[in-house]
């Protein structure tokens, strides 16, 4: 047996009297790639932070590389080799590669002098590693979040990481550039190196991974090697549930297309894109990260414009130019980032509710009441099943699924026609979840056309009536949800070779 | 690798001080005489020390209020504390002068750390406030009266008249190198090494990128933030106390306003207003540029009321090229 | 019982405040309550109020407008130059009146064009309201230096002088309400109002909130950065033309820190620099704080260079303890809602 870089005994740990980590036992061996799959809130994070130094834990013993740690700290866990590259990689990208890849082995070795030669040979040195070319001297702003992944990864390596933990780290890499990290992982592998490669996404999971270890309310479910795990109960175990990936069959209220689009492009983000939604219908578009599907969404929605082809609403030729005239035609837009491009945190339910809709709620002398304000917000409250809050209290108290219900009223207000959605339950916990489904079902069966951008296959298939796959900015599959099965659809989106 | 240098922020400056070089001098020759860039350079002494310190506080992302008046504190009363030595007959030589007044702009600067990384006020308020403190506590338990020549520690008077590389002129007046300069140019080296090979410098930098990144490959903030701030009110101690040597008179009035000046010529020289980049050879030149033009204007018969004029475009000016070299520079390097 | 929960700490301790100063003052200098001295405070507030407003709506919008004086200043000496020359000893009253009103237009259009030009450079070139308001504080003042020449202008129409001094409401020894208090308070309600009650001013604090979001939600950002720059530069105007009405002059110049002075009303006030938070009517309170510290500092025969240090004391005062009350409130909040759940959700907040 490989040497045991980590082991965790019978961790405990509990925040304000919640326990969020109960009993943990898991071991990492060095030169294996463990996958930690877990709902959001599952405790993972927790668990990594135990294991890094972050937080301390409570009951248990821990183990680094063979020593017990009753209080550690990051420090001691980073000198014990173990390495966090989190989802925003924690780079600087005023600096250049080398500067990065050296700055922590320069910190850990206290060092106060720079010296620049050396930067360099440490990052070429890591760089080798793990076989990959870089302009030392470029300025990480000028690089793709790829490259700066790999900088982080160096970076990582340069500091003798024993064990390397991952958090989500194909969130926003392209489908070539998930090959090339994975490439990178299997030559750390091969070099002895540990990896801890936490990730929802169950395909990568398989193709990655020699171990699988499930946490679900803050226990280890189920931990076994690749070969014996069950492919199909991956998603039992992480929810605790089945799931019926029952398709959502719709009843379209109308037989003309609310929206029809026809052969739209625009250059280097799509092309000849065409498909129509009627009334009643949910329409999911899918595709890997930089197919395209994202870009749609925005040129839907009048941001970056499209540069050919026709849009049809109520089969009525219209130029949808900005965001204003799409709100006008009666495009709604759920962003996909709810926190930085959804809701003014520090401002109040009252005005976030009636975001879009502001001009509207003036009086006749263009004033706006706080009565107004106030109503509107418990109107929509109650329409969208929260939990009764005053008007004044601030977006950034609640929950992240009682967020997504906040940007959703917003433009639920403008009573559109077409509601675009993109990543609807992205962050967003199991319940709360099926609660936005069913929201958005609702909406349907009242007769709006709704459009879901989503990699989320479950809910693709749960909540859609038809389903657009998109690669290489144009679509690649077209069909109903009933006629296809999770392992189809989520074929056609990791098909990778140009049909 | 052209592209590569044309695409640097320093290049702006520099461009620009060839250009209005040669137009002055084509204009009025008088501006090419070994005088005039005397003159240029000791007028350039003060501003570029202080923009030495506003560039490590703008590096780290915020905006530094509060230089001038801790500058002025500093080095008012060091030359009233030393007046009243001499006065007693002790003379004191000048380098305990600079010390002392580094000291006591490093102890006011420690107070603009306290204000900005405990109780978190954004630094633009916390400076603007603090300059307006220890304006008033100078007046208050310092003094507001000027302190003549004949009052001056001897040092100083001394060090005002020091010329290097001096010859006789022909009005009979000796002209050389004035000995400020190459203070000025000992701090900007030495803000420059300090800045590029120390962890500490470096820190400045990863703190004004992101600075929750800073902390979590290990850097400390709250020592990075005192390093900025003492660091700063350090050289706003020397530049006020070579400055108030060289007009040979301690006015408690004299730096007031010029702020956003030196902020304004740091910002020419390529630091970027929210952090994380700057140079001191950019500001060297930034410092240059904007002092050869307020200074020279009136050589080539643009009346002095342009100044003002002129500066303001050349900030925009300055601003929408540092923004397009940005652009270039992200597409330069994408794909590689 | 609701209104008091309605009014928010920060009212509430601009008051405590307000009231201390007031009754510190009077009682050590009982000249301070003499209906003078109330009088000249009214018409001191009048003109420092405006540029107040100015900086508090940019501030709201999470910018920052450091040309407001050079604005002023420029309409000022338009005006004067306007004066000097369509004007002369024969003219008659209707003709003075005629050319003031003219040049009351003239000069706010001169401030709305003003922060026109800072809202292009903000809003098309994507550059930092501070680096703008910089640049332009150098070039209108520039301007006004040009057509000056370093002088002052000083043919000030002697009916505008008069009206600037005017006032209503008098009753025996006491002057009443200067009219320029009146114009103040005009302009400061209805800007409150437009702030906190009309569409435009919900989007102008969102954009100072979240401009990414404001863009989300179908609202025309550039159309909100042109109109609170333009705002911003009318009321300066206006401040121009008061200050040219009060003075009997106009200089490049003038008001040296009165940008100084509005920064710190509005942070003293509580309206964040960082944008998006802030209540407008809180200014007249802060406003009042000031000038009640600065005349009486003047009685006191204290340097007014010392009283700007005790308002920089008193703006670090005011901020700490709105961290100490920040810090108590988020350590309540803490403990009520479960740390769990604001756990997951700050792993998706990215700066």
């Amino acid at each position: 047996m490989a040497d045991k870089l980590v082991e965790l005994k019978t961790i405990n740990k509990m925040f304000s009297g919640v326990s969020v980590l109960k009993n943990v036992d898991l071991s990492v061996y060095a030169g294996e790639v463990l996958c930690l799959v877990g709902e959001n809130g599952s405790g993972k994070s927790t668990l990594i932070k135990i294991i890094s130094g972050v937080y301390p834990y409570e009951g248990g013993e821990l183990y680094l590389a063979g020593k017990h740690f009753a209080k550690p700290t990051p420090t001691q866990s980073i000198n014990e080799g173990i390495q966090v590259i989190y989802q925003d990689f924690s780079v600087f990208s005023n600096l250049t590669v080398a500067e990065n890849i050296a700055m922590s082995s320069n910190i850990q070795n206290k060092k106060k002098i720079v010296n620049w030669r050396r930067n360099h040979k440490i990052a070429s040195e890591a760089l080798k590693k793990i076989d990959v070319k870089m302009d030392l001297e470029a300025e990480l702003a000028s690089l793709s979040v790829a490259q700066k992944q790999i900088v982080a990864i160096s970076r990582a390596i340069s500091q003798k990481a024993k064990l390397i933990i991952m958090d989500e780290p194909t969130t926003a890499l392209t489908r070539k550039e998930i090959d090339r990290l994975f490439e990178i992982i299997r030559g750390l592998k091969a070099q002895g190196i540990a990896i801890i490669f936490v990730s929802h996404k169950l395909d990568e999971v398989f193709e990655i991974c020699d171990r699988i270890a499930v946490i679900r309310s803050g226990e280890i479910v189920v931990d076994l090697p690749v070969e014996e795990f069950p492919r199909d109960k991956l998603v039992y175990y992480m929810i605790g549930k089945d799931i019926q990936e029952e398709c959502f069959a719709c009843s379209p209220s109308a037989e003309n297309p609310m929206i029809r689009v026809n052969n739209i492009s625009r250059r280097g983000e799509f092309r000849n894109v065409s498909f129509s939604v009627r009334p009643g219908e949910i329409l999911a578009i899918t595709g890997q990260l930089g197919s395209g599907r994202t870009e749609l969404a925005l040129s839907l929605f009048g941001i970056n414009p499209i540069q050919s082809g026709e849009i049809f609403i109520q089969g009525k030729k219209v130029k949808i130019k900005n965001q204003r005239e799409a709100r006008k035609l009666g495009i709604a837009y759920l962003p996909e980032d709810r926190l930085s491009e959804g809701l003014y945190m520090n401002r109040s339910l009252g005005d976030n509710f009636s975001s879009v809709i502001i001009s509207q709620l003036k009086n006749r002398f263009g004033i706006i009441k706080n009565a107004v304000l106030e109503s509107n917000s418990n109107y929509w409250i109650e329409k969208l099943g929260m939990t009764r809050k005053r008007y004044t209290t601030p977006a950034s108290d609640f929950s992240g699924g009682n967020q997504q219900r906040i940007v959703l009223g917003k433009w639920l207000a403008t009573s559109p026609k077409i509601f675009v959605l993109n990543g609807p339950t992205v962050g967003v916990d199991v319940k709360s979840k099926s609660e936005i489904h069913a929201v958005i079902k609702d909406l349907a069966a009242q007769g709006m056309a709704v459009i879901i951008i989503s990699d989320d296959i479950g809910e693709i298939l749960s909540t859609s009536s038809k389903v657009i796959v998109m690669r290489d900015h144009h679509i690649i599959f077209e069909g109903n949800t009933c006629d296809i099965s999770h392992q189809e659809l989520n074929a056609q989106i990791l098909s990778s070779q140009a049909n | 690798m052209i592209k590569r240098i044309v695409l640097k922020n320093e290049f702006l400056s520099l461009s620009m001080i060839l250009l209005f070089g040669i137009i002055f001098g084509i204009a009025n020759p008088t501006f090419l005489s070994l005088i005039n860039i005397l003159d240029l350079l000791k007028m350039c002494v003060k501003p570029a020390i202080f923009a030495c310190g506003v560039m490590i506080v703008l590096i780290s992302g915020g905006i530094d209020m509060s230089f001038l008046w801790i500058g002025m504190f500093s080095a008012y009363s060091t030359s009233k504390l030393f007046s009243i030595v001499q006065a007693n007959g002790t003379i004191v030589p000048f380098a305990v002068i600079l010390l002392v007044s580094m000291f006591i702009g490093a102890l006011l600067g420690s107070i603009n750390s306290l204000l900005v990384s405990k109780f978190r006020i954004p630094v633009f308020i916390a400076t603007l406030s603090s300059a307006n403190i220890f304006m008033g506590i100078m007046f208050q338990f310092v003094g507001s009266e000027y302190i003549f020549p004949e009052q001056m520690p001897q040092s100083m008077i001394e060090f005002s008249n020091k010329l290097l590389f001096s010859f006789p002129s022909q009005g009979g007046t000796l002209v050389g190198l004035h000995v400020s300069v190459l203070y000025a140019i000992a701090a900007l080296l030495i803000t420059h090494l300090v800045m590029r090979y120390t962890m500490m410098g470096r820190s400045v930098y990863a703190l004004g990128g992101d600075a929750s990144s800073a902390e979590r490959v290990g850097f400390s903030l709250i020592k990075t933030n005192l390093f900025v701030f003492m660091m700063a009110g350090l050289i706003a101690g020397l530049a006020g106390a070579i400055a108030i040597s060289n007009i040979q008179v301690a006015n408690p009035y004299d730096f007031q306003g010029q702020e956003l000046t030196v902020t304004a010529a740091v910002i020419i020289g390529g630091t970027r207003v929210t952090g994380g980049k700057g140079s001191v050879l950019g500001v060297a030149l930034g410092v240059l540029l904007t002092n050869l033009i307020s200074q020279n204007l009136i050589l080539v018969g643009v009346p002095p009321e342009y100044n003002k004029f002129v500066f303001g475009l050349l900030i925009i000016f300055a601003t929408i090229v540092q923004a397009v070299q940005e652009r270039a520079r992200k597409a330069l390097y994408r794909g590689l | 019982m609701r209104i008091i929960r309605k009014i928010d700490n920060k009212t509430l301790q601009l008051a405590v405040i307000c009231v201390v100063l007031f009754t510190v003052m009077a009682f050590i200098r009982p000249k301070f309550t003499s209906s003078a001295n109330i009088y000249s405070m009214m018409m001191q507030i009048g003109t420092s109020g405006l540029f107040a407003v100015c900086i508090a709506i940019v501030y709201l919008s999470r910018g920052i407008d450091l040309s407001i004086i050079s604005i002023a200043n420029l309409v000022g000496i338009i005006c004067g130059v306007i004066f000097r020359t369509a004007l002369n000893e024969s003219s008659s009253d209707a003709e003075v009146t005629g050319v003031i009103l003219l040049c009351v237009l003239i000069g706010i259009f001169i401030g709305m064009l003003c922060g026109f030009i800072n809202g292009l450079l903000i809003a098309e070139l994507g550059i930092f309201p501070i680096l703008v308001t910089l640049a332009t504080q150098n070039i209108f003042m520039g301007i006004s230096m040009i057509i000056t020449q370093g002088r002052a202008e000083t043919d000030i129409p002697k009916s505008l002088i008069q009206f600037a001094d005017s006032s209503i409401l008098s009753i025996g020894d006491f002057r009443g309400i200067p009219i320029i208090l009146l114009l103040f308070l005009a302009i400061y309600v209805s800007l409150s109002v437009i702030v906190h009650k009309t569409p435009f001013g919900f989007k102008l604090q969102w954009h100072g909130s979240n401009s990414r979001v404001s863009f989300f939600n179908a609202i025309d950002n550039k159309r909100v950065i042109y109109t609170t720059y333009i705002l911003s530069g009318a009321v300066a105007a206006v401040g121009g033309l008061i200050i040219t009405g009060r003075t009997g002059s106009a200089k490049a110049d003038y008001g040296g820190n009165a940008v100084f002075q509005a920064l710190l009303t509005c942070v003293l006030a509580g309206i964040s620099p960082l944008g998006g938070r802030g209540k407008v009517y809180n200014l007249i309170l802060s406003l009042m704080a000031l000038q009640f510290l600065s005349t009486g500092f003047n009685m006191l025969r204290i340097s007014p260079l010392i009283r700007d240090s005790l308002y920089g004391f008193l703006l670090v005062f005011s901020i700490i303890m709105e961290y100490l009350i920040e810090k108590r409130r988020v350590n309540m909040l803490n403990k009520k809602t479960m740390l769990t759940e604001r756990m997951t959700a700050s792993r998706y907040t990215r700066s």
